[in-house]
């Protein structure tokens, strides 16, 4: 490690952290005894999102929140109007639902090929980047991108655009997919199961870059009995066996702004809260997709993933599963008695809980008389994880402070990007900077 | 011929512009061909210097230090190209700018009394340099982005269609939202985009902004017919 004056400083080459969404810096705090300090600062520019939503109408709630994050943006979406609708007492149609679970699963297929193709697998296979990476590995790049296209077909036929939703609003849909339509969909979700195969072979023969990293955080996921659920779920789970509804984890959830950061930080029941695909995987398991689950068998995953790095194995394992649940949904849904309805505004409160791609995410809002937003509260996944990876921090960089500045660096980006972490949510690019004293 | 040099970078937004770039798939291992991405923290862990021969800039300037990115790169880009609505005029961020207008902190708002977070009013990139080229959009059209970079690598800057969202939705074969009672800004946005909102039957809501000249009088005279008709709501119906 490299001293300058009483820093010891980890530059990247470039002074911040690639391939990751938004933008943050790392700070670690090293002594003799260990770590004195981590943090993980969110730098983000501040975007005030629960501010610009104060006093807005209902109707465009949805639409607004979705342009929170560029990744996630159908997930907050689905969630926005989960929200708005259970404060109107809306309760919509099984039809709906289904649609709407078809868009978060593309949501998930989109996000994850992402992830994993464009933004991990570089990391393992030495490149900066993905054209680059084609030079070598063409075949797998070419999957990365099909599988990352499905998902974008998906959200252009359901929600009529790849990137940020337009049909799916308060009360249904404007306009509901062709049956010619969905028919292509299916065929290119069959076509996809091979490339989804290939994809938690990939990932499993990969070997971690480092030592496995433990965490000693709950894993938390959201919680339907017989589903592996990513939207209307009953409440939130933890793998300590707790169940609480919607409204509870509103309320037990406890985010501090820190003076250091741009993102709050959260809790659960003062517990640090590791959310995403490996924690949905520890939480609903059991509920997979029967091929999904066959498949975890056959590799011998268990029913509990504990290191860290194994979230991409947990997103390649959701790849098979989104493919193989969409087909069933596809093969089976009625479209018919799918339409818009007319929600009339009211006062009421609603939260809405689902799965985006990285984990958790939380809105509430309080509406008046005439539908406007008179409270709003959100909590995205990345702002969950950002206490769990400072932690992972914590317990592992004093096992590597033999290792070079820059095996440290690029060690602590793999780990940070195995959360698949976005920092949109609230701010931008990641810096890691080390610090003795 | 040697690769024109590309970047892109992200100011106060949601990237969402940026992941439609990467939406050009197995056509963006093409344009790798044709050019370098020499600056893309999204994508690409490589990072060269300047100079650029373009720069993609999205996002909206809300602070002191994204001024003076933005200020630097300029100095070192021959053609920079604002990505996006929040790069063009300040996009959904210009929302924060009416609550600070109407004297409230959104700072205490969203984080309490005790953190200092500096964010100014958003502001376009115009507002600070000299902006080459505009691609606007809440996101931007993929369509239009794969056109217009075409141009771009050959040196030239592409301009936008001078044309409503209406003609878009006469190309498509859309039926006219408005005839469903719908409030519809498409009449006096500057098109180009396809009209994604109207095919999937939601109204315009004027992301890409204005046409330079709309027609301010037949667009009243059509929401008047409209609201004798039967009815006009705001947004959707």
């Amino acid at each position: 490690m490299k001293y300058t004056g009483k820093e010891l400083s980890v530059d990247l080459d470039t002074g911040l952290l690639a391939r990751v969404e938004g933008h943050a810096d790392i700070y670690v705090k090293l002594s003799q005894r260990g770590v004195v300090d981590v943090h993980v600062k969110v730098v983000e520019t501040a975007r005030f999102f629960e501010a610009m939503l104060m006093g807005r109408l209902y109707k465009e709630v949805p639409v607004l929140a979705s342009r929170i994050c560029g990744i996630c943006d159908y997930a907050h979406a689905l969630t926005a109007t989960e929200a708005i609708e259970s404060a109107l007492g809306f309760k919509p149609s099984e039809g709906i639902m289904l649609l709407r679970e078809l868009l978060a699963h593309a949501d998930n297929i989109y996000s994850h090929a992402l992830h994993l193709y464009l933004l991990a697998l570089p990391d393992y296979y030495g490149f900066h980047d993905v054209v680059e990476m084609a030079s070598k590995h063409m075949d797998a790049v070419k999957r990365g991108m099909r599988l990352k296209a499905l998902g974008n077909y998906m959200a252009t036929v359901i929600g009529g655009r790849a990137t940020m939703n337009l049909a799916c609003v308060v009360g249904g849909f404007t306009k509901v997919p062709r049956k010619d339509e969905l028919h292509a969909v299916i065929e290119r979700l069959r076509k996809a199961r091979e490339d989804a195969r290939i994809t938690v072979d990939l990932f499993q023969e990969l070997s971690p870059p480092a030592n496995a990293v433990r965490g000693s955080s709950v894993y938390a996921a959201i919680y339907k009995m017989t589903e592996y659920p990513l939207v209307y779920a009953e409440g939130v789970a933890t793998d300590k066996g707790d169940r609480v509804s919607k409204e509870e984890f509103s309320k037990r959830y406890t985010e501090t702004s820190l003076p250091y950061s741009k993102a709050k930080f959260g809790s659960l029941d003062s517990d640090v809260v590791t959310v995403g695909a490996m924690a949905r995987y520890n939480i609903a398991r059991g509920n997979l997709h029967p091929v999904a689950y066959k498949l975890s068998n056959e590799l011998g995953l268990g029913n509990r993933l504990t290191d860290r790095f194994q979230n991409n194995t947990a997103q390649a394992i959701e790849l098979v599963h989104s493919i193989e649940r969409s087909i069933d949904i596809l093969d089976n849904v009625n479209l018919n008695g799918i339409k818009r309805s007319t929600v009339f505004p009211r006062a009421g409160n609603g939260v809405g809980i689902t799965e985006a791609p990285r984990g958790i995410l939380m809105h509430h809002y309080e509406l008046d008389d005439s539908g406007k937003v008179k409270f709003v509260n959100i909590v995205t996944p990345t702002s969950i994880n950002v206490a769990s990876i400072e932690s992972d921090l914590r317990t592992t960089v004093p096992i590597l402070n033999n290792t070079s500045n820059s095996e440290l660096t690029s060690y602590i980006e793999m780990l940070i990007r195995a959360y698949d972490p976005c920092f949109s949510c609230s701010a931008h690019s990641l810096h890691v900077k080390v610090e003795e004293s | 011929m040697k690769k024109a040099k590309l970047g892109f970078l992200s100011l106060t937004d949601c990237q969402g512009c940026e992941f439609v770039v990467l939406q050009l798939g197995e056509g963006l291992l093409n344009l790798g061909r044709d050019v370098d991405f020499a600056s893309f923290r999204l994508a690409s862990s490589k990072k060269a210097s300047g100079p650029y021969d373009v720069f993609f800039i999205d996002g909206a300037v809300t602070t002191k230090e994204e001024e003076e990115v933005l200020r630097k790169l300029r100095s070192e880009t021959k053609v920079l190209v604002a990505l996006g609505s929040c790069a063009v005029d300040g996009g959904v961020n210009v929302v924060k700018n009416y609550l600070i207008e109407e004297g409230l902190n959104p700072t205490r708002l969203v984080y309490g009394s005790d953190v200092v977070v500096e964010s100014g009013v958003a502001r376009p990139l115009d507002a600070f340099v000299e902006v080459d080229c505009m691609i606007p959009g809440c996101p931007i059209s993929l369509e239009e982005f794969e056109a217009f970079i075409k141009l771009l690598i050959r040196g030239e800057t592409p301009k936008l269609e001078r044309m409503r969202v209406c003609e878009d939705c006469r190309m498509r074969g859309v039926e006219c939202v408005t005839t469903r009672g719908a409030f519809c800004a498409g009449p006096l946005t500057l098109g180009g985009c396809g009209a994604p909102c109207p095919a999937a039957g939601v109204p315009c809501f004027n992301c890409r902004g204005p046409l330079v000249n709309p027609n301010h009088g037949d667009w009243r005279e059509m929401l008047k017919q409209r609201v004798k008709n039967g009815g006009l709501s705001f947004v959707w119906r």
